[in-house]
């Protein structure tokens, strides 16, 4: 086989989804509440000055809320793709997500504090909200990795035992929570679902540095994750230096769910069921699974963010609820039809 | 290619052609000695097998051997360097290892899986070269698992697979290949296949084996050199025919058996 073929053949793909993001994103942008033709969204997006035929309140909905939003959720749903891809790799386990190291319930105590006790608080254009929620995640992830690290070894299994068991603690807390201040219960749930309708330039300033070294780290460990798919001791037999890679790797994907979850909430099934598609579709190999994942799961977020603010009038579904409704039957309807493939 | 030059060029001095030397290895899992106080070495180019019963400490000193335990008190030389010297890809150019029961989590094709083997060779922003390629294909070419390179790793037979595994090993081009309990899940047919490999393998290019098995007539027909082992202790070392004798399989695995000469060693319980 060519590898000089399969090389190129990789690069098409890629290239292709990115065009049906692209373009994607661009039909995005007309649809809403509102619907503004594709040409005023182009020539809004390309040019600098604003054209007179257009209306100032198209121009601002694009620029300042649509925009914005659009890029957020296909910058977070990509992120979600990778660490759930890396998160798959390292623990050899097809059931991790993004979310093993207890960063979700970390993020959503933090939330929960900062929406009953300081509610309108902001700081540096972010709300306290986010904030609180990337304090929660970080400090979660912190207890769990020291819990789960002994001797300078990291077990995979007692990872997940420990980010099981906090987040069992931290859940509990936040209903005990939930109870206490049963006002806020509405909001701490929606928070919890996860949406972007607070989606800001500021978001994503605070996530585009993070997420390009972040996904560039990881798509350099891509040989790396591929010879620890057959085990950890061949791996190192091999010539990988495997503790280094597991804590580096474990440490920079959480940081990125971390930063994801604050600015967006807990949105499920993204992280876990993508990596799993372009698995059936392009192999596991991380080189090009990686990046195909993180255009995916971009492309995933964003179909489920524009349902998820266009399809009830005047309402806004929490984009969480979208992913499995949308994303589940697809998933499955695709696993048996992989299933009937491998038994041929 | 670089292997067979490398294999050509024969040290003279005795000692220059030893490539395992293990002095006074100890190790133990916390409070339990595992291996006491080995001592043993291996020539370039043997065939060796380590036989003994269940928990006599065969895969513990194969772990160690390739540094995935390592000793308390004691050295391992590989090559006349200490093993501790070694980083991790130097010493995956140098010792490959087929482990039990390797798989995959996820879905790899044979090819991807050989092709792997080239890790050490290639820093972080390579890709694979002709050349890899071509070296990939000769070791899938030896272990005849080329007609599998597009097939799936979960399915092909348990055979195939440690065929693949072998594969994989040469593939990082060793001067050792460790291999553990490599046909204990096999039928006769496969690991007399398996076995085979090995043997022509050591013949033609003068890779040194270094294997654990049960099976005792089998490692008495294909080794130079047998390494029995009870207790985490060296019983015996040497070749099969003062290895395998009516006294020693007596006391290690506690059987009273005959000896058939064909002309290797063979046991027949009795």
């Amino acid at each position: 086989m060519g590898y000089g073929i399969k090389r190129k053949a990789n690069f098409i793909k890629i290239a292709l989804l990115i065009l049906i993001l692209l373009g994607f994103a661009i039909f995005s942008v007309t649809q809403g509440t509102v619907k503004i033709p594709v040409s005023n969204v182009l020539s809004i997006i390309l040019s600098s000055e604003a054209e007179a035929s257009i209306k100032p309140a198209h121009i601002f909905i694009v620029e300042n809320v649509r925009l914005p939003r659009i890029l957020l959720s296909a910058c977070v749903g990509g992120m979600l793709a990778v660490i759930g891809t890396v998160f798959q790799a390292l623990f050899k386990n097809p059931m991790a997500d993004p979310y093993v190291m207890g960063v979700s319930s970390g993020a959503a105590f933090g939330a929960t504090l900062g929406i009953v006790f300081g509610v309108g608080v902001s700081l540096a254009s972010l709300s306290l909200v986010s904030m609180m929620a990337f304090v929660g995640a970080m400090v979660t992830l912190i207890v769990v990795y020291t819990l789960a690290s002994a001797g300078g070894k990291i077990a995979t299994t007692s990872i997940l035992l420990a980010g099981i068991v906090v987040n069992a603690i931290l859940s509990s807390l936040i209903s005990f929570i939930m109870i206490m201040y049963h006002n806020e219960i509405d909001r701490i749930v929606t928070w919890t679902m996860g949406s972007f309708n607070a989606a800001s330039w500021e978001h994503l300033k605070l996530i585009v540095i993070p997420m390009v070294i972040g996904i560039a780290y990881m798509i350099s460990l891509s040989r790396e994750l591929n010879v620890l798919n057959l085990s950890e001791e061949d791996a190192k037999n091999m010539g990988v230096d495997v503790e280094r890679v597991k804590k580096i790797a474990l440490v920079v994907a959480s940081l990125l769910a971390a930063f994801s979850v604050s600015v967006s909430g807990i949105i499920g099934f993204v992280g876990l069921i993508v990596p799993h598609f372009f698995r059936m579709i392009f192999g596991s190999d991380h080189r090009l699974l990686l990046p195909v994942s993180f255009i995916g799961g971009a492309l995933f977020m964003l179909i489920c963010d524009t349902l998820a603010r266009s399809i009830l009038p005047n309402m806004e579904i929490p984009v969480g609820i979208i992913t499995s409704i949308i994303g589940g039957p697809f998933f499955l309807i695709l696993l048996h039809k992989h299933k009937k493939k491998m038994e041929n | 290619m670089g292997r067979s030059i490398k294999n050509d060029v024969k040290c003279e001095s005795k000692e220059m052609s030893t490539l395992i030397q293990v002095n006074k290895l100890n190790f133990s899992y916390g409070k339990e000695e595992v291996l006491k106080q080995i001592d043993f070495a291996v020539n370039k180019s043997s065939f060796v097998s380590v036989i003994g019963p269940n928990g006599s400490g065969k895969t513990t000193l194969l772990k160690n051997l390739c540094k995935l335990l390592n000793p308390e008190t004691g050295h391992i030389k590989i090559d006349q360097q200490n093993l501790t010297h070694y980083k991790a890809k130097p010493l995956a150019r140098t010792i490959a290892v087929v482990h039990q029961g390797a798989n995959s989590t996820f879905d790899f094709n044979v090819g991807e899986v050989v092709l792997m083997g080239r890790y050490p060779y290639l820093n972080r922003f390579q890709s694979e070269s002709k050349v890899d390629l071509e070296i990939a294909e000769t070791a899938m070419a030896q272990t005849s698992t080329l007609h599998l390179r597009d097939k799936n790793l979960h399915g092909i037979s348990g055979g195939e697979r440690q065929r693949v595994m072998i594969a994989r090993a040469l593939t990082q081009q060793p001067d050792l290949l460790l291999l553990d309990e490599p046909i204990s899940h096999l039928d006769i047919k496969h690991q007399l296949e398996i076995l085979k490999l090995c043997k022509s393998l050591n013949e033609s290019h003068g890779l040194t084996i270094f294997t654990t098995l049960h099976d005792i007539n089998l490692a008495s027909r294909f080794s130079d050199l047998i390494i029995m082992m009870k207790e985490g202790q060296i019983v015996k070392i040497g070749a099969p025919k003062d290895v395998i004798t009516i006294e020693t399989i007596k006391h290690v695995y506690d059987i009273d058996v005959n000896i058939v000469l064909k002309p290797y060693p063979m046991i027949e319980a009795i």
